[in-house]
């Protein structure tokens, strides 16, 4: 089973020791560490977390937005009976709190300060759950210039999400002549992600056109009709309206809901590359870094806010169009087991010299981790028992074929090796391919193997693991 | 013989019946695959360790089933290897598995020597991952071989037992008590010898030097 990750550093801590992450402090209080709710650690694999991320500009209405899903998720129970929901910590309980005042009030939440984000912790249950949402809201100005050294620690967060909310108001790129475009943003998420030493191949971008009831039949923009009447005719846009009657969909299907938001977002795609400035641009740069787009329009308050007051009660449409994309693409890997197969022949000493223990746990945390070595079938370290740290007393051939066959075809392999692996080209024309990595300790390849890292000596290990959560991205997108 | 009876051994390598022996015979002599999955899977043992396996590579290197050509395609076979290792292999595999005597190998060619090639006979052995690669592979060699007499080729040839290696079978008449049967290719080893008089190669100094071209198949019989 996946080992839990650490919501506030992105690392594995000895969770049964304490809750408490040793490196991150607590909000308004340096001296003490955040801590990690109990219900996410323990109950990590029956309600796994669903994390989302924002990016977008300065003022586009994340920070709404966000405030929005929670209200919505939060009366979703008015008209998909049997779903609930659970705040884990003060903090996020504070957080709704505050964001229930305003809802009553009508006032906005004000835009969130550059600071590391403070992720809020909400278990949903029933028809769209079990999930532990844990949100993350990035503030908006570090995404408007080029990308910078300093920013490291505010969008660390994007390193644990394989979905990201990008978050774009289309009326508000227009007012500002569209001196930013939409493009830009994507650049400084390459960027960022560069910058974490994180691939963004086949991760996705849930784009979010905020503030949709600026653009909704609105003839200037010349949005398609349907997308026009899937907006209009949202059947969750009243639930937070708790004095207006809601019809309740006791027959929700979200396999069918997910049919017609595939059709809106092939015609947001659409409508991107033809309308909006730098939107063609936008697309083929993220096809070119193979990134995954989904598109959404929405709005979290149905209308204008003046003085950043609503004069009316909020009517919030598609807010929960984005989550069920994050839904969708967040489904369960289809990793069962991964497997980690070390080489133990005379030229694998400098394997053991590297903190292999530090590989092992950065995989617990996608599936149960096995060790075997290269050419032995019995296994070395059960799941749940870290690598061994040293040879075997008798070496083995260089051999993978034997033990890869005993796997199942949803698991996983890293082979670590000193020097050629005998019958690895046996599996050249096999799911292997796509399945196994290949970690060539020397300072160039043994033998040709498509998913291949050669660790010369003096590179960082995350190098190996960041190639191999490539390896699980692209076999849960397969 | 009779084709449509089939066992599969412990590395799921297909052995077939031959009525005149009252056993099943290996399909093909013994691969490289096979005995890398009693390398992998015999408990720690000093004497089948990389140096061992190294050794015999170094005799007769190893290729990946799908890319083996006719120039290479014994490099598929375990070979270089010894008798009584060949035996602990047999005894991995399992009860009843053995080396066949030379009587056994000669009635097993005998009983298929003029018998035709059967085309449909790697996709009737059902065979699954690189039994089934190496299966086809040497197959497709042999069709390659007989392009020209096409109804030369015989059940034979398919098995391996001309144009494979030379396979270790016991016999009684000397004091090793091992010899050798078959034809290797000429690519490998080249030799003025067929199987057909029935006569096993008597190797010198078998004892102490590895033979390159000698490998072997077991026969299971009850």
């Amino acid at each position: 089973m996946p080992q839990p990750k650490c919501p506030f550093c992105f690392n594995k801590h000895d969770f049964k020791k304490s809750r408490k992450c040793p490196n991150s402090s607590r909000k308004g209080n340096p001296e003490e560490n955040e801590e990690i709710p109990r219900q996410f650690i323990e109950q990590y694999n029956q309600v796994p977390p669903l994390s989302l991320v924002t990016m977008g500009f300065k003022q586009h209405g994340k920070t709404t937005y966000l405030a929005a899903l929670t209200m919505v998720l939060e009366n979703l129970y008015r008209i998909l009976p049997g779903t609930t929901y659970q705040l884990l910590d003060q903090y996020t309980v504070e957080t709704v709190t505050e964001m229930r005042k305003n809802a009553i009030s009508g006032n906005l939440p004000n835009p969130n300060q550059i600071a590391v984000p403070r992720p809020m912790f909400v278990n949903i249950y029933g028809g769209l759950g079990p999930n532990c949402l844990v949100l993350y809201d990035v503030a908006g100005e570090i995404y408007h210039s080029v990308y910078e050294n300093s920013n490291d620690k505010y969008i660390q967060s994007l390193k644990t999400v394989k979905n990201v909310l990008f978050m774009v108001s289309l009326k508000d790129l227009e007012e500002d002549e569209y001196r930013l475009r939409i493009n830009d943003l994507l650049q400084r998420y390459i960027e960022g992600m560069q910058h974490l030493q994180m691939p963004v191949a086949n991760h996705n971008l849930i784009v979010v056109f905020t503030k949709g009831d600026k653009l909704i039949n609105q003839a200037e923009y010349g949005l398609p009709e349907k997308v026009n009447e899937h907006f209009l005719k949202d059947r969750f846009q009243k639930v937070t309206r708790l004095s207006s009657p809601v019809d309740i969909l006791p027959n929700f299907s979200q396999d069918e809901y997910m049919i017609e938001l595939q059709e809106v977002s092939d015609l947001l795609k659409d409508y991107t590359r033809r309308v909006v400035p730098g939107g063609g641009a936008f697309i083929d740069l993220a096809e070119l870094n193979n990134i995954g787009l989904y598109f959404t329009i929405t709005s979290a308050t149905g209308g204008n806010p003046v003085n950043n007051r609503m004069q009316v009660e909020a009517t919030r449409y598609c807010v929960l169009d984005p989550y069920f994309w994050a839904l969708r693409l967040n489904e369960p890997l289809a990793v069962s087991e991964i497997h980690m197969l070390l080489d133990g022949t005379k030229e694998s000493d400098r394997i053991y010299t590297e903190n292999l223990a530090s590989i092992y746990e950065e995989l617990t945390t996608y599936s149960d981790v096995t060790t075997h070595y290269v050419g032995q079938s019995r296994i070395a370290s059960v799941a749940g028992q870290p690598p061994p740290t040293t040879k075997p007393r008798v070496l083995r051939p260089r051999l993978v074929g034997p033990i890869l066959e005993k796997f199942d075809e949803n698991s996983l392999a890293m082979v670590l090796a000193g020097g050629e692996i005998l019958d690895l080209q046996d599996f050249t024309n096999s799911t292997w391919r796509e399945r196994l990595l290949l970690v060539a300790f020397g300072d160039e390849e043994y033998q040709p193997w498509q998913n291949q890292i050669i660790f010369r000596k003096g590179d960082d290990l995350s190098l190996v693991t960041d190639q191999f959560r490539q390896l699980i991205i692209t076999d849960s997108s397969l | 013989m009779d084709i449509t009876n089939i066992k599969l051994d412990k590395t799921g390598f297909p052995m077939i019946w031959v009525e005149e022996i009252k056993a099943y015979i290996h399909w093909l002599p013994v691969t490289k695959v096979q005995i890398e999955y009693f390398l992998c899977d015999s408990p720690v043992n000093k004497d089948f360790n990389e140096s061992w396996y190294n050794e015999l590579l170094e005799l007769n290197r190893r290729v990946s089933p799908r890319q083996a050509k006719k120039k290479d395609y014994w490099q598929l076979f375990l070979t270089g290897i010894q008798p009584e290792e060949a035996q602990a292999f047999a005894e991995w595999c399992g009860e009843n598995y053995r080396l066949p005597t030379i009587d056994e190998w000669n009635k097993t060619y005998r009983s298929i020597r003029n018998v035709a090639a059967v085309g449909s006979l790697p996709a009737d052995l059902n065979l699954t991952g690189r039994s089934k690669a190496i299966a086809e592979k040497i197959n497709e060699i042999g069709i390659e071989r007989y392009r020209i007499n096409p109804t030369e080729r015989k059940l034979v040839d398919q098995l391996m037992m001309r144009y494979g290696v030379m396979e270790w079978v016991e016999v009684s008449n000397n004091a090793y008590n091992w010899g050798g049967m078959g034809q290797p290719d000429p690519g490998f080893q080249s030799m003025i010898r067929t199987p057909d008089n029935g006569t096993p190669e008597i190797p010198r100094d078998a004892k102490k030097n590895r033979l390159r071209y000698y490998g072997f198949r077991l026969i299971y019989q009850e």
